[in-house]
C-alpha cells in the first residue's frame, strides 16, 4: 500500500471547463469510453465548496477533484456513459460548447482512471 | 474579543446557531490559531461560509486552503481505518471506531465538519495481543514505549504506518475509567455503520455520547480541545431526548457526576443555556457512585496520586496491583532508549515527579 514517490496528493482539474483540459488540441487517450459506462468507486469522500476530495483506493492518497471533476465525479456514482456525463456538465456549464465539455469529460474520466478511481462496466 | 467567545462562537456552529462572535479581518488571526489548535478547521470554514464578515478575499482563501488540507487528511485516514478494520475483520477480531471517525459520519450534520487527526479502534481486551501481532505483521510500529509488563494496564498503544497514527484502544478511558466503562458490554452493542461501501462498527448513541463526556471531562486546561467540547455539545442537544437514558446508564457504570459535568461545561463553552431536557434528568439523585473517581478527576486540584489510588483500587487482584507499580520501576531496553531513563532510581524520582511529590 505504499504511495507512489512523490506524490502525497493529487488533483484533478482546476476549476472550470476551459482550464480543465491538459493539452487541448490533443485527442483524449482512451476514446473508446464514448461507448463505455463508468461509475466510481467507492471510496472515502469529502466535499466542500464546489470540490470533493476523494481518497486513492490503491494507497489512500488524496485526490482533489476540482468544480469540473467534481460535477463528473456525483455524476459517475452509479453507472454511467460518456454522453450522460457530458449533458452533467452541460446543466453545470451550460455556456460551454459541447465539443469542449466531451473533451473534458474524457480527460477527467482518464484522470480518475489513472487514479483507479472508477471502474468500466 | 477573547478566546472563550471565539470558542463559543465556534462550538455554536455545530448547534446550529452561530449567532454569537464573527469573524474580521482585524482579528482573524487570531480564529485561525484556535481553530488549528483545538482541531476545528472545519467549523471556522462552516462559520464563514454562514455568517457575513468583512474578510479578505485572502483571509477566505486561507480558510479554503486550511480545510482542504484537513479534508484530505480525513479521507486518508479514513482509508487507513477501513483497511485496518476490515483486516482485523476477516480474522475474527470485533472493532469499534471511536471518537471522530465515527462522530464525524453518525452525529455531524456532514462528516466534512468534524476534523479527524488520527484513527482510534476499541478492540477487545482479550484480542490485544494477537491483534497487535497481526498488525505488526503489516507494518504498523508502535509509537512508544511503555513501562514494562504495562500492556496489559494501558488503555491504548499508538500505533504508526506512513504518517498516519492508529490507537488501539482495549478501553475507552485511562485508569479507573477504563476499568469502570467495561469493554465489552461496548462492542457488545455496538452498531453498524457504513464509509465507502465498507461495513464498520460505532458504540451506539449512548455509549458514544459517554464516551465523549468522559474524553472531555478528563482533559483540563490546553489538553481539552474544543472539537472534544464540540463532540459532547452536539451529542447533548441531538440527544436530549435520551438525557435520562444517558444518565442512567452512565450512572450504573458510576461515571455520571463525569458526565453530567462535561454536558454543563459544553454549554457554558458554548455560552448556551443547557437543554431542559438535560436541566430535568441530572435533578435525579445519584445512588451508584465512585467518589475516588469523582475526586480524581472533577475535583479543581487535581492530584496525580489520587488518580492512581483510584485506579489500583480498581484493579483485580493484589498481583495485578504489584505488576503495575512494578513496571514503573522496572524499565526494559526500548523504555530506557525512548525516555532516557532506565533503573529504579531514575524512575522512583520520575515517578515521584509526576505524583507532584518534591524534594523539601
Amino acid at each position: 500500500m505504499g504511495s507512489k514517490p512523490g506524490r502525497r496528493e493529487s488533483r484533478v482539474d482546476t476549476g472550470t471547463v476551459p482550464r480543465v483540459v491538459a493539452g487541448e488540441n490533443q485527442p483524449p487517450r482512451g476514446t473508446s469510453i464514448a461507448d463505455d459506462r463508468v461509475r466510481h468507486r467507492c471510496v472515502p469522500e469529502r466535499s466542500f465548496g464546489s470540490k470533493v476530495i476523494v481518497a486513492r483506493p490503491t494507497d489512500g492518497t488524496p485526490v482533489v477533484l476540482a468544480a469540473t471533476a467534481a460535477v463528473v465525479w456525483r455524476r459517475i456514482e452509479a453507472w454511467t456513459t460518456l454522453r450522460e456525463i457530458v449533458d452533467a456538465l452541460d446543466e453545470a456549464f451550460s455556456t460551454v460548447g459541447e465539443d469542449e465539455r466531451r473533451r473534458a469529460a474524457s480527460e477527467i474520466v482518464r484522470r480518475l482512471e489513472d487514479d483507479e478511481l472508477i471502474e468500466r462496466a | 474579543m477573547n478566546e472563550l467567545e471565539h470558542a463559543a462562537a465556534l462550538l455554536r456552529v455545530v448547534v446550529g446557531r452561530p449567532e454569537a462572535a464573527r469573524p474580521q479581518s482585524t482579528d482573524w488571526d487570531a480564529w485561525v490559531w484556535i481553530a488549528r489548535r483545538d482541531r476545528v478547521v472545519p467549523l471556522l470554514y462552516q462559520l464563514v461560509d454562514v455568517v457575513a464578515t468583512d474578510l479578505t478575499d485572502e483571509q477566505r482563501e486561507e480558510i479554503r486552503q486550511l480545510q482542504g488540507a484537513t479534508l484530505s487528511r480525513c479521507v486518508q485516514l479514513e482509508h487507513h481505518m477501513i483497511v485496518v478494520a476490515g483486516l482485523l475483520a476477516d480474522h475474527g477480531f470485533r472493532c469499534a471506531v471511536l471518537k471522530g471517525g465515527a462522530t464525524a459520519q453518525l452525529d455531524y450534520p456532514d462528516p466534512s465538519w468534524r476534523e479527524v487527526s488520527d484513527i482510534d479502534l476499541l478492540i477487545d481486551p482479550a484480542d490485544r495481543s494477537a491483534v497487535l501481532g497481526l498488525l505488526a505483521s503489516e507494518g504498523w510500529m508502535q509509537g512508544y514505549a511503555l513501562p514494562r509488563h504495562h500492556e496489559q494496564f494501558t488503555h491504548a498503544v499508538t500505533l504508526i504506518r506512513d504518517r498516519m497514527e492508529l490507537d488501539l484502544h482495549q478501553r475507552i478511558a485511562r485508569r479507573a475509567l477504563g476499568l469502570r466503562v467495561p469493554t465489552r458490554e461496548l462492542l457488545d452493542s455496538s452498531v453498524s455503520f457504513e464509509i465507502a461501501g465498507s461495513e464498520l462498527w460505532a458504540l451506539d448513541d449512548v455509549d458514544r455520547m459517554i464516551h465523549a463526556a468522559l474524553h472531555m471531562a478528563v482533559a483540563r486546561g490546553l489538553d481539552r480541545s474544543l472539537s472534544s467540547v464540540a463532540d459532547v455539545l452536539l451529542a447533548a442537544d441531538q440527544r436530549s431526548h435520551l438525557a435520562e437514558t444517558v444518565l442512567a446508564r452512565a450512572e450504573w457504570w458510576r461515571v455520571r457526576p463525569l458526565v453530567e459535568s462535561a454536558v454543563r461545561d459544553a454549554y457554558a463553552a458554548a455560552q448556551l443555556d443547557v437543554h431542559p431536557n438535560w436541566v430535568e434528568a441530572m435533578r435525579r439523585p445519584i445512588r451508584r457512585r465512585d467518589l475516588l473517581v469523582e475526586r480524581a478527576y472533577l475535583s479543581d486540584a487535581r492530584s496525580p496520586l489520587v488518580t492512581e489510588l483510584a485506579y489500583l483500587r480498581l484493579l483485580k487482584g493484589w498481583r495485578n496491583r504489584w505488576d503495575y507499580v512494578r513496571g514503573y520501576f522496572a524499565t526494559n531496553a526500548d523504555y530506557a532508549a525512548q525516555h532516557g531513563r532506565s533503573g529504579f532510581r531514575a524512575q522512583a524520582r520520575y515517578v515521584l515527579s509526576k505524583l507532584g511529590w518534591r524534594r523539601p
